[in-house]
């Protein structure tokens, strides 16, 4: 009796092994930062099913929402050879520089596919000056405004930093967090803020190299953080909550702004969105322009040299590219679900910076020295790190470069 | 003799010893070579040899390092104290109930089954300044809020939740090793007038010697590697990168800032003081028990 059950039970493995390998299609890997509170999260997740029922293909997605463990988590799968096929990830940054020899440019991928004609962004191209991604959705930061609680404290919107410490007296008057934000999780949006609203527009883009020196704007920029710490712009355990903790203050009104990404606006409840606007952070300098802001494109989908070099998955990981980054479905994928008057303010901050749109020093900056940098801002906030030994710590570890 | 041909027996032991050497011995190896060459990158290729650099860097000259080097330097006192201590304690106790040990032995293990990050995001709720739990009966209570996380009280409302944790967990073992105690040598002792306190310092600490060693050294080994409670109730060592334990700052250097060869530094460090404590430990207890 043992012996014809395990028979039985090897047969019916072989069978099961030869279904598996008379299986129709291709499996392909992807991951992007189409997931959680991201606009076109179920978009991407229908469209990927829509491919998989057109082409009998399969895909197994690791999307998740873009913060550091994701970078981390993608970089990893590159170091393992675990990477995905077809990957959304950033572009044009120091995060995208170490996987840049394991995509494939598009210039290539149109050269073996010259019938698909992939749109070869320049915007996003690589200091090697090569495309390797497309993008389908463009990015800004801007200083979100519960414009309903500035109306209930009299204040004007801050457009320019008197109107910005005058709206912070009122609001820690009437017992309103002026600022929402964590320096212990999430200081990057101001870090980069302060610096864009002290400096000149060559001062911004300056890039020095290790031992160079850095503009003094970058310093003066970063001690505004102190200056807004001492009149109480910030929740009381600034240096010790957490971003996820602050984002609902402002949603919930608790709080009057938040410096964040265009990322952020699709959080924001549908019916605050005729009492929420986005604006410039206001300069600190007469230096700086007042219509400047962050923004640009900084991610794209790539193509994994691996999935490329595999005859079996090459076709289709080409197509998933373009059925992603082309047409209607690159439409769906950029758009943003927010609307009234939130969606208005940033057009008219986009109109009016159209020429001071720049991209944060951030994403120039090596890991380790952007991450140095963050770590010192809640000591600059509560005045126990100088803002110019931070930069000359930031300095040592060559974040442009040797 | 039960097993006269030990080949089989031999298989069982390789294959364990090879995953191992798979898994744990090999990646240890790389981490010693990486520590001691400059990689820029999680995906980055060893460069430049800095030879003992990283080393030298920790100890001399990186304060958030030394911070943390003492934050888990501390935790094995408390470990033993709180955790390996408390548990003695309560073993103990629920040793002499005679109804209703199972119920306690489930309540103080409840702790362990709980994922560390739901532990954390609910002592993170607790600490909140705005809302959290803690402030809100101050409030009740006509009090000031009180900025739990503050630097001067950060590092002890972090070390309560890993302690409690973790209590249940050498209650358990304990009280296992009590009970395995025979009820004779009690009822010998009890003859012979020792009772109370005597009886636990004569006869049940000197017989439960080696379960003590074994908690001891795991609670040493565990305090050095705290990890995940901190990260998640306190991000990147908030407030001000004071409550870093060398787990937490080992992860923030190689994940977050992609410095993976001073995060490999740190792992190597980590184990070379895991394994000293443990060895002291072990020493000291020893001797302390022939002393008994």
């Amino acid at each position: 009796m043992r012996k014809i059950l395990a028979l039985l039970l090897s047969l019916a493995l072989l069978l099961s092994l030869s279904a598996l390998s008379l299986a129709e299609g291709v499996t392909l890997k992807t991951v992007s930062t189409f997931a959680g509170t991201d606009a076109a999260a179920e978009t991407y997740v229908a469209l990927l099913k829509a491919w998989e029922d057109k082409t009998g293909n399969k895909i197994e997605d690791a999307s998740s929402t873009g913060d550091e463990v994701f970078k981390a988590g993608v970089l990893n799968d590159f170091a393992a050879g675990n990477e995905a096929d077809v990957l959304f990830f950033f572009a044009k940054t120091a995060d995208s520089a170490p996987i840049l020899g394991k995509v494939v440019p598009i210039e290539e991928i149109n050269a073996a596919y010259p019938e698909l004609n992939l749109p070869i962004n320049t915007a996003i191209a690589e200091p090697d000056g090569v495309v390797y991604s497309i993008p389908v959705r463009p990015f800004w930061e801007g200083l979100f405004c519960n414009i309903d609680l500035f109306e209930q404290v009299g204040a004007e919107l801050p457009t320019t930093w008197e109107n910005l410490v005058d709206a912070i007296a009122r609001f820690k008057d009437a017992g309103i967090v002026p600022i929402a934000v964590s320096f212990s999780d999430i200081p990057h949006y101001i870090a980069d803020a302060t610096v864009l609203s002290a400096s000149s527009e060559a001062d911004y883009l300056a890039r020095p190299k290790a031992g160079d020196p850095i503009p003094q704007a970058w310093i003066d920029g970063n001690a505004k953080i102190n200056e807004l710490y001492e009149l109480g712009a910030f929740p009381v355990d600034v240096n010790a909550t957490t971003e996820a903790v602050t984002s609902q203050m402002f949603r919930d009104k608790k709080a009057a702004m938040q410096m964040d990404g265009s990322w952020f606006a699709n959080g924001i409840p549908e019916e605050n969105y005729d009492t929420t606007v986005v604006l410039p952070f206001p300069v600190t300098s007469a230096e700086a322009q007042p219509t400047a802001f962050m923004g640009g494109v900084s991610m794209g989908f790539y193509v994994s040299r691996k999935a490329w070099d595999d005859p079996a998955r090459r076709d289709a990981a080409v197509d998933l590219l373009a059925y992603l980054t082309t047409g209607d479905n690159a439409v769906a994928l950029a758009a943003f679900q927010f609307k009234g008057k939130l969606l208005e303010s940033s057009f008219e901050m986009l109109n009016a910076g159209l020429t001071t749109m720049y991209g944060p020093i951030q994403d120039a900056m090596d890991p380790e020295a952007r991450s140095y940098w963050f770590s010192q801002i809640p000591g600059i906030a509560d005045g126990t790190v100088v803002p110019a030994d931070a930069w000359k710590g930031v300095m040592e570890l060559a974040p442009f470069g040797k | 003799m039960l097993y006269r041909d030990r080949r089989p027996l031999l298989v069982f032991l390789l294959l364990p010893l090879l995953l191992m050497a798979v898994f744990l011995y090999y990646p240890f190896v790389v981490n010693i070579y990486n520590s001691l060459f400059d990689i820029k990158g999680l995906i980055g290729k060893p460069g430049e040899f800095l030879g003992l650099g990283n080393f030298s860097t920790f100890f001399t000259r990186d304060p958030v390092a030394m911070r943390a080097l003492r934050n888990s330097a501390l935790m094995m006192p408390l470990s033993l104290v709180f955790q390996v201590g408390l548990g003695l304690v309560l073993a103990l106790m629920v040793d002499s109930v005679r109804r209703g040990q199972q119920f306690f032995r489930i309540v103080f293990f409840f702790p362990i089954v709980i994922s560390a990050t739901a532990i954390g995001l609910m002592f993170s709720l607790f600490y909140s300044y705005e809302g959290g739990m803690l402030n809100q009966l101050m409030v009740l209570m006509g009090r000031d809020k009180v900025l739990w996380l503050s630097k001067e009280r950060a590092y002890t409302m972090l070390v309560i939740p890993v302690l409690w944790q973790y209590v249940g967990f050498y209650f358990v073992i304990l009280l296992a090793g009590v009970n395995a105690i025979p009820d004779e040598i009690f009822e010998s002792a009890a003859m012979d007038g020792a009772a109370g306190l005597r009886r636990i310092w004569y006869i049940t600490l000197p017989l439960l010697r080696d379960v003590l060693i074994t908690c001891a050294t795991l609670a040493v080994t565990g305090a050095i590697k705290v990890f995940d409670l901190p990260s998640v109730i306190a991000r990147n060592g908030a407030p001000n990168g004071l409550t870093h334990f060398l787990g937490t700052y080992m992860h923030n250097q190689a994940f977050v800032a992609q410095n993976v060869d001073y995060g490999s530094a740190i792992s190597i460090i980590i184990v070379l003081l895991g394994v000293l404590a443990a060895g002291l430990m072990t020493a000291l207890m020893r001797r302390g028990g022939e002393a008994l």
